[in-house]
């Protein structure tokens, strides 16, 4: 019999009458593996905190999203949004399962030409694109989503100059019944805007309008939404055919689908509800089906969509550093990972799990992390087993926006490993040093040396 | 001179010539057998007959054995020669004649015009005190007899008397001729020969007799005629020939004796009459059946089998109905063909569907519910084009796991395809219906949604073709046209077969650019130029024929190549014509071309050996063919992607084409050709360090 635990005293409330709709108790189910490895090991090999992606997850993810897809329309692409996760390893998965590029600056366009993706399978969407950008996706005949006017004209001015054709498609905003309205991307469908853009790209010989693109919002909790959005798209193809006799190649539904986490200020689970892949796929491609395109003239269908495949697919693992009493008596841990890696944690109220066995006894409690700044707070109030110094967590569903949108702030990025499907573990990107910040650092020689 | 080879069924200019020079031999006898020729031809000419049947010496060859008949047996008069002109228009109009009313019953007349004009002059000749008969020669040189075994000397001087002469070494050319135009037809003629040198023995006929009279050439004629020209040559044709010797020589024993009463003769009579008798029974039969007549006419025994056998292999499937997969993306076939479950007796030739994913459930979550399964309420669509005759929609679907044997088919709709052949796809889900009755559907329309109505525990689609429009009729056996499969072994192509149980098959996904660039209808026209001669351009056209094949015809070479193209394949059928042509290298390069694109597929097809024959050793080949091919040709190609494009435009499609002769590698050839926008662009061709590119300007 191993030695039991030892758990500090708890005082807890007892509540009398009949079970409520929460049950006698609450019990923790560790999570000790994480497809098959077990989490202590990987936290002895890699250090804590470390962030864990789990590779066959990734590709049950893509291939059912796919599969949602595919059994109802028959020309449908995948591109892997980088922005949501560009750590060359995770891209290269979903390469390998067919997923093209989509970028929406210079940085990850060469991110995605470095991986290997042949530049015509790059789309470069985003508001930020240079002349030279452009004349880089124009040799490379990438897909090039225009934003805005600006960007429409310097691309006809640097297609003119390279004497040479840019293939293109336009972004378009519209009111989809969800607000606010992401209008400050693209061109304005319902104000004419849209149209008139495609119009000039029309007349303009140095342009060829492949596709229409909308990217309707993010975390959508409506599959609905994506009805209208395919309709409005549907609808400006259909006028490009009947006044340019020019039929629109694909119609770009973009991402957002939404992930299993829960958001802030959500009353209910998040995974109870968000709409499944097969309910947006069915709004997509039932709306373009019956829009009254023929069998051989529907357009190919573009997705985007980068949170819903990626975010279960990674894990936080970490450490309790200290525990204390607050001055209005609540708890407070204080985790070695704080909104430094975890920034979607300003958003979500992220799942956490212990990594060990504990008794039932929970007790509710702040999660702090281990910056010295007051806004590090990753949950504010959680209920969790009675947490002591070195006892170890896995945070969920933190795959999509965390490996890009974290923070040198205080500490250092941490180690993150790949799980194989036959558990097989590969760092796919080592921990920060104080090398890797000096790398970049230059002191005037007035100021190297200095007497205390 | 075509007159002179299709005495043996032929067009071959070796064997013409050798004959020509046979019948001057006896110079007379050449001289009116040329001048019979020349007249016929000129007067079906001058008349408006057919150019091209003219130019194949149908009108011709009577009058040439009229010629030669006329020439040997008479002297050279006035009176004769008047004779001899009247006599050409009497045979040319009997050939005429006899072609459009025989043609009508698709028999061939042979050579009764011949016949029937001879008859005439002989009945009428011995009122005819002009006319002379020659004193037959019998001077020609005869020291070689003795050289040749009695079987070939009679055999020679029978090829040889054929034309109205009687040398061993005239029949000994013509055998070598005969031999070089065809070896399926030299073989024949020997084999029908020996079997009538045999018959004769065995009842005791004078051997001898073979030669007088044409009447050997019977055996000749009747091998060649039935064992190759009008029956596809096989086993079969061969025995035949054996068979129907002896009924032959009996028939032309007979029609000698009863014609000698009227001193008469037979000639080829019987020969005719035997032939015409075989194939006017063989044309009549419901099923045709280990003999097989010739449908388009090559007059070459060689040309006949390989492009027979090629056609068997390869066309086996193109005038089937086409049906695709009624589904987007990939499916499982949970039941095939006789399959454990249902589709059992009358209904065994069905096929149902659903979606499972890599664990190989076919739902997600607990599977209680019917929308936790992948395929319920995703879109069914009309397998091909089609009119929508019923459709059922009335029925709930089922809780998970239970089956409503009462309304055993669930919501259904029934297409009709053509006359007989409708298709059944049952247990839809209620009001998923986007058709109408009455209305018409074309391929991959969506129809309804998969639901889980009627005997369905689960939801799926059920599929099957019947040749009746009611619902619950019993099934047919019938191929799905084009589809992918993924397994364990990687992806492939299949093409009309039937989807094996546990199958992950999917539709194929044609490019539209590849689509675009085979889309040849007649009247398309194609120009192209050599790099090394940029100036001189090469024009082919797309046309229909008589057959309703269509193909790409070169004027300047008179070259044609036949292709079909069915929308997700396209292929040429065959290529008649000029090998040296540019029109010949498209055709190998473009043989057979998946129109969509996955990457690493290869298309594998085997072109006709007549193609591709190598020297001297195809002789072997040939007189086997009938019985077993061992010379192969190989067509391998794959379409891959040029980067040059983002949506998938251009393609480069490389092939390569082997020939093996016995196993053995004989010669290699590759091609690489380009695609674009505008449709084809480059052919690079490529064999033993040579190298040529032709640009397409389109």
């Amino acid at each position: 019999m191993t030695k039991l635990t030892y758990e500090r005293p708890v005082i807890q409330k007892l509540n009398t009458g009949t079970m409520n709709k929460f049950g006698s108790r609450t019990e923790y189910t560790p999570v000790t593996h994480i497809e098959g490895v077990s989490v202590k090991s990987l936290m002895a090999d890699y250090g804590s905190p470390l962030f864990v992606i789990s590779e066959p997850q990734i590709r049950r993810n893509y291939q059912s999203a796919v599969r949602a897809f595919k059994t109802r329309y028959p020309k449908v692409q995948f591109a892997w949004s980088y922005k949501t996760n560009y750590l060359n390893a995770v891209c290269n998965v979903f390469h390998q399962e067919g997923a093209w590029a989509e970028v929406v600056s210079i940085f990850e366009y060469q991110k995605a030409i470095k991986n290997g993706v042949p530049g015509n399978k790059i789309i470069f969407n985003g508001p930020d694109k240079s002349a030279d950008d452009l004349r880089t996706a124009i040799n490379n005949h990438s897909l090039i989503h225009i934003d805005h006017f600006d960007e429409l004209y310097m691309l006809i001015e640097i297609a003119q100059e390279l004497k040479t054709k840019a293939t293109v498609a336009i972004r378009v905003n519209m009111d989809t019944g969800i607000y606010p309205i992401w209008d400050r991307f693209g061109f304005n469908y319902e104000n004419g805007q849209a149209w008139n853009a495609i119009n000039k790209i029309m007349s303009a010989p140095e342009l060829e309008l492949h596709g229409l693109h909308c990217h309707i919002g993010t975390f959508m909790l409506s599959a609905g939404a994506y009805a209208t959005a395919a309709w409005k798209l549907c609808d400006l193809a259909w006028n490009v055919k009947l006044k340019w006799n020019h039929m629109i190649q694909y119609l770009d539904l973009g991402g957002g689908f939404a992930s299993a986490n829960t958001l802030k200020g959500s009353y209910l689970q998040g995974s109870d509800i968000i709409p499944s892949t097969e309910d947006y796929a069915d709004a997509i491609a039932t709306t373009i089906l019956n829009f009254g395109f023929k069998p051989d003239e529907l357009p190919m269908l573009f997705l985007e969509t980068g949170r819903s495949l990626i975010d279960d697919a990674g894990y936080l693992l970490g450490s309790v550093l200290a525990t204390k009493r607050l001055s209005d008596g609540r708890r407070a841990t204080i985790m070695d990972f704080g909104v430094n890696l975890l920034f979607t944690a300003f958003w979500y109220n992220h799942k956490i799990s212990p990594a060990q066995e504990f008794s039932h006894h929970t007790e509710d409690m702040v999660l702090y992390g281990p910056l010295c700044m007051n806004i590090d707070c990753i949950r504010e109030s959680i209920n969790l087993p009675l947490l002591s110094k070195g006892d170890q967590v896995v945070v969920h569903r933190v795959g999509a926006y965390n490996m890009t949108q974290w923070m040198q702030f205080i500490q250092m990025r941490p180690n993150v490993v790949m799980v194989d499907a036959k558990q097989n573990v590969h760092l796919i990107r080592t921990k920060e040093s104080i090398d890797t910040m000096l790398r970049y650092e230059l002191v005037p020689e007035h100021l190297e040396q200095f007497k205390l | 001179m075509n007159s002179y080879a299709q005495v043996f069924f032929s067009l071959n200019k070796v064997l013409a010539i050798t004959l020509f020079a046979v019948t001057f031999i006896n110079p007379s006898v050449g001289v009116f057998g040329l001048l019979s020729v020349l007249g016929s031809n000129v007067m079906a000419y001058v008349l408006g007959f057919d150019k091209k049947q003219v130019e194949k010496g149908i009108y011709g060859f009577n009058a040439l054995l009229l010629g030669l008949a006329l020439g040997y047996l008479y002297a050279f008069s006035l009176a004769f020669l008047l004779l001899f002109i009247i006599s050409i228009f009497a045979v040319f109009f009997i050939t005429a004649a006899l072609q459009a009313s025989m043609g009508k019953i698709n028999l061939p007349f042979l050579s009764l015009p011949f016949l029937f004009c001879y008859w005439m002059i002989a009945l009428a000749s011995p009122q005819l005190s002009a006319l002379s008969f020659k004193i037959i020669q019998t001077s020609q040189v005869e020291f070689s007899y003795l050289e040749f075994p009695a079987f070939w000397k009679v055999f020679f001087n029978t090829l040889s008397a054929t034309f109205f002469n009687k040398s061993v070494w005239g029949g000994l050319l013509i055998a070598i001729a005969l031999f070089l135009s065809s070896r399926i037809a030299f073989s024949l003629a020997l084999l029908a020969y020996l079997s009538a040198y045999g018959a004769y023995q065995v009842f005791g006929v004078d051997v001898a007799a073979l030669t007088d009279n044409l009447v050997g050439s019977n055996f000749i004629f009747f091998g060649i005629a039935i064992g190759c020209f009008y029956l596809i040559p096989n086993v079969y044709s061969y025995l035949t020939v054996i068979v129907f010797t002896p009924i032959l020589m009996l028939l032309l024993v007979g029609l000698n004796q009863a014609f000698a009463v009227f001193h008469l003769n037979g000639f080829t009579l019987a020969f005719t009459l035997l032939t015409m008798l075989v194939l006017y029974a063989l044309h009549h039969r419901w099923i045709p059946r280990f003999l097989y007549l010739v449908q388009i006419q090559y007059y070459s025994a060689e040309t006949t089998i390989y492009k027979y056998l090629s056609a068997v292999k390869r066309l086996k499937y193109a005038h089937h109905n086409q049906f695709s997969l009624p589904f987007f993306g990939s499916w499982k076939v949970s039941q095939g063909y006789e399959g454990k479950l249902t589709h059992l007796g009358e209904w065994s030739n069905a096929l149902d569907f659903v979606i499972s994913d890599e664990q190989n459930k076919t739902y997600q979550l607990s599977g209680l519910k019917m929308s936790d399964y992948y395929c319920y309420n995703k879109p069914v669509l009309a397998p091909a084009d089609g009119l929508v005759i019923q459709i059922v929609n009335h029925i709930d679907d089922n809780e998970v796991g239970e089956v409503d044997t009462k309304q055993n088919w669930g919501n259904t709709i029934i297409l009709k395809h053509a006359e007989g052949l409708f298709s059944q796809i049952s247990h839809l889900k209620k009001d998923s219906f986007k058709v109408n009755e009455g209305a018409w559907v074309s391929k991959g329309t969506v129809i309804a949604s998969c639901g889980a109505s009627g005997r369905s525990p689960e939801p799926h689609i059920h599929f099957q073709i019947q040749q009746s429009p009611l619902i619950g009729s019993k099934t047919l056996t019938y191929p799905i046209a084009y589809f992918m499969s993924q397994d364990a072994a990687g992806l492939q192509l299949n093409y009309f077969e039937v989807p094996k149980e546990d199958a992950h098959i999917f539709n194929v996904e044609t490019q539209s650019s590849l689509k675009q660039a085979f889309d040849w209808q007649p009247g398309k026209k194609l120009v192209w130029f050599n790099q090394k001669h940029p100036s001189k351009l090469t024009s082919f056209e797309v046309f229909t024929d008589a057959y309703n094949r269509t193909y790409i015809f070169c004027a300047s070479t008179g070259s044609y190549a036949y292709f079909i193209n069915d929308g997700t394949r396209f292929y040429f059928t065959d290529f008649e014509g000029d090998k040296k042509g540019f029109l010949f290298q498209l055709y190998l390069s473009c043989f057979s071309v998946l129109l969509a694109h996955y990457p690493a597929l290869k298309m594998k097809d085997n072109i006709p050996q007549i193609h591709f024959q190598v020297p001297i050793l195809h002789w072997v080949q040939d007189v086997v063919a009938p019985f077993y091919v061992f010379n192969k040709v190989v067509f391998e190609g794959e379409s891959c992607l040029t980067e040059t494009s983002a949506m998938q435009t251009n393609y480069l499609l490389s092939s390569e084409i082997v020939t093996r002769f016995m196993g053995l590698k004989v010669a290699a050839q590759s091609y690489k050709v380009a695609i674009g926008k505008k449709g084809l662009e480059k052919i690079e061709f490529q064999q033993n360090g040579f190298n040529e590119e032709w640009l397409c300007i389109n």
